[in-house]
């Protein structure tokens, strides 16, 4: 069983890989926004259609050639080491070579659709291998054609400790139909983004399409939205209802002003799981009698630590005080035996 | 020590009594002007000070008004065991901003008035001005005077540029007639964090005009000199370096416009790079005054998310090649904005400040 120490290295580790994929999220979209000859920005979390009408949504849509040929990036934060898991999301990705409508319009059709998976270096080689199994059935032939692509992103210095950090996108599987995304990727050492995507423009938009791990937005909760609610210096107790939250936090999902009920819906479940969470853990309540409502101090936290690594020590000793319970079950009361002093008679002296 | 509060009863009698005072030769505290930003009424300043537990506990302060936009201040703390108190001056003629005027003892000023308005952020923010901006100022006061305005004394917080230099890291303090030229000459080889500088102004015949101070923290100084001439010349020039300074640092929060997310990030430019070491203590002084989720913390490439416990406002702060740059994130104000620059500043040293265009 993993310790407490193991939990919590990995939980900050999922918070920062989330984070830098929104990084790279910012990064593609103001790319395309400033490089329209290399393809043309259609959309964040742009709703596509395939011919029955079942909506498609990837992280980034464009086209190019004309508005001849589309161009699907979707990111993964990170991808599941269990094989079948794995399996299950590279199979997934199916839903965005069934041609698609809705580009710019609603009857756009394309001649062919790219589709590029975009993961971390250190889950490109699981990703890369169980895509070559796959390929290998007809269901999944179009893994290995091409169109279908893996590209992974690093933030590393080229040398460590001379050089600066850099963003870099590197190819790693397959190809696309564009020769200039080719040329511009297969270059050496990738494509490198401009140094404005770690310095500020990573703080574009705070989400990605898919959903991030709790610690993530429990403390984007915490960092960002429950502070405005802030009046006064001192901390204070506020009623807040979750629809106030989810308000002020919209902006920081990408396309927000897009959204249909459902996404909403979506949306504001995962801030109801971070609140659920925080309450967990002891640092917000419910308004008693009051459904969606929470009474939160603000502010929330005072801490000289990371938020990320207070919350994930928190999660992980929870965890395993649950894991410990259920394994148990309910804990005994333990019998109490007094220790015996030395006037105390000794029990053979009763017995005899 | 002639006291304040039964000397000054109008605007004209104060500058006369600080002129007599302070254009003759006598052993004396300085006259001390504390340059603050705040949208206060003066008149709420007591109940601002009841309503806050913390400062009501410790802290007497009534407030008498002398005039239209003149206020006279007595404040009364608990120190230790004991109490301190004494006596100011409150102007708020100038829209956004009070001059504080005080002739007592620099105990009081620092542990008595410095503290209060310190602690009363973000109703009151400080005027916080680096090395870059003192040098500015000194100019404007140059030629206000149209004569030489040398330092006579400065203390910095300095760190070497090169990590192999021969000379620690430390608080470095000089008392030189012309001082200026050490203070530049360091500036090329060390990151500096200026404290306070003195300056001396003399006219043709090398007769001393002024005796003054600047420290980081918007506190002017007059040992010596006119009380007007003071006045128009640094304090009101210190004023207009901070409406300046405020206009920078206002309306920079993220917003939604036309769909779209506008950023108005502003950056701190070094001279030289970071190395790993700074960047590490930037990690490990920031978290202590700010909440913090830091997503790099120096490999060398610091990133974080920092929250301003008092005010709310967030920013996202990162560190890259010889660039700090802050993008306010929410609930931006030019308060946080300011107060959180000057504390990267205290950790890395002064830089110079500018908008990136998008």
């Amino acid at each position: 069983m993993p310790n407490a120490s193991s939990l919590e290295q990995n939980c900050v580790r999922d918070y920062r890989k989330y984070s830098d994929t929104v990084a790279v999220s910012c990064a593609i979209y103001s790319y395309l926004m400033k490089h329209p000859d290399m393809a043309k920005f259609v959309g964040i979390e742009h709703r596509l259609q395939n011919h029955q009408g079942t909506p498609a949504t990837p992280d980034i849509v464009a086209t190019f050639d004309d508005d001849r040929r589309g161009l699907i990036f979707e990111l993964k934060w990170s991808l599941p080491s269990d094989e079948k898991l794995l399996e299950q999301e590279i199979k997934e990705l199916r839903k965005y070579v069934a041609p698609l409508s809705h580009w710019r319009r609603p009857s756009d059709k394309m001649e062919t659709q790219d589709l590029i998976l975009i993961c971390h270096i250190d889950d490109a080689p699981r990703a890369v291998e169980m895509v070559r199994r796959l390929a290998k059935e007809t269901a999944q032939s179009y893994l290995a054609k091409e169109g279908f692509a893996i590209w992974s992103w690093t933030i590393t210095s080229a040398k460590k400790g001379e050089r600066k950090e850099e963003l870099r996108l590197l190819p790693i599987y397959g190809k696309t139909h564009s020769q200039k995304i080719e040329q511009l990727i297969n270059q050496a050492g990738g494509l490198l983004f401009p140094e404005d995507v770690l310095t500020f423009l990573r703080f574009t938009f705070t989400f990605v399409r898919e959903k991030p791990p709790l610690q993530y937005t429990m403390t984007v909760l915490i960092q960002n939205i429950l502070s405005t609610f802030q009046r006064n210096p001192e901390r204070e107790l506020y009623d807040v209802h979750i629809d106030m939250i989810y308000e002020r936090a919209k902006s920081f999902f990408p396309s927000w002003h897009e959204y249909d009920a459902a996404t909403i819906q979506i949306k504001r479940k995962w801030i109801g799981e971070a609140l659920e969470k925080l309450c967990e853990l002891g640092l917000c309540g419910r308004v008693p009698d009051k459904d969606d409502w929470w009474k939160i101090p603000i502010p929330i936290l005072r801490t000289k630590k990371a938020v990320q690594e207070v919350l994930c020590m928190k999660i992980a000793k929870a965890h395993l005080k649950h894991t410990k319970f259920k394994r148990r079950g309910r804990p005994r009361l333990s019998a109490v035996h007094p220790k015996a002093t030395r006037k105390d008679k000794p029990i053979t002296d009763f017995l005899s | 020590m002639q006291r304040l509060t039964t000397q000054i009863t109008d605007r004209l009698s104060m500058a006369q009594f600080f002129e007599k005072m302070f254009t003759t030769r006598q052993k004396r505290p300085p006259l001390k002007a504390f340059i603050l930003l705040t949208e206060l009424d003066p008149k709420d300043l007591r109940s601002i000070v009841q309503k806050r537990k913390k400062l009501s506990n410790i802290y007497n302060i009534n407030v008498t008004k002398l005039e239209d936009e003149l206020y006279s201040l007595n404040v009364k703390r608990l120190l230790w065991k004991g109490h301190i108190s004494g006596h100011a001056i409150l102007d708020a003629s100038h829209k956004g901003v009070w001059v504080v005027y005080c002739n007592e003892k620099s105990h009081f000023a620092r542990f008595g008035l410095e503290r209060l308005f310190a602690r009363l952020y973000p109703h009151i923010s400080r005027l916080y001005i680096n090395y870059f901006q003192i040098r500015a100022l000194l100019d404007k006061i140059k030629d206000a005077y149209r004569g030489q305005a040398p330092l006579t004394y400065f203390i910095v917080k300095r760190e070497p540029k090169s990590p192999d230099a021969r000379i620690k890291s430390g608080t470095f303090q000089l008392w030189e007639q012309n001082a200026e030229e050490e203070l530049r000459s360091q500036s090329k080889n060390f990151r500096l964090t200026i404290h306070l500088v003195n300056f001396e102004v003399r006219d043709e015949n090398d007769a001393v005009l002024l005796q003054g101070q600047m420290s980081r923290r918007g506190v002017c100084k007059l040992r010596f000199g006119s009380f007007a001439m003071f006045h128009e010349n640094v304090v009101l020039q210190a004023i207009d370096l901070g409406l300046k300074w405020k206009g920078f640092y206002s309306h920079r929060e993220r917003l939604v416009k036309d769909g779209e997310i506008s950023l108005r990030p502003f950056r701190i430019s070094y001279t030289s790079e970071f190395d790993e070491k700074q960047l590490y203590r930037l990690t490990d002084k920031i978290s202590k005054n700010y909440l913090c989720s830091i997503i790099h913390g120096g490999n060398p490439y610091f990133a974080a998310n920092v929250c301003d416990y008092l005010d709310g406002s967030s920013f996202g702060v990162t560190a890259l090649g010889s660039y700090v740059t802050i993008t306010p994130i929410a609930k931006d104000s030019h308060q946080a904005a300011w107060k959180l620059t000057n504390r990267l500043q205290e950790i890395l040293g002064d830089g110079e400040i500018a908008s990136i265009m998008g």
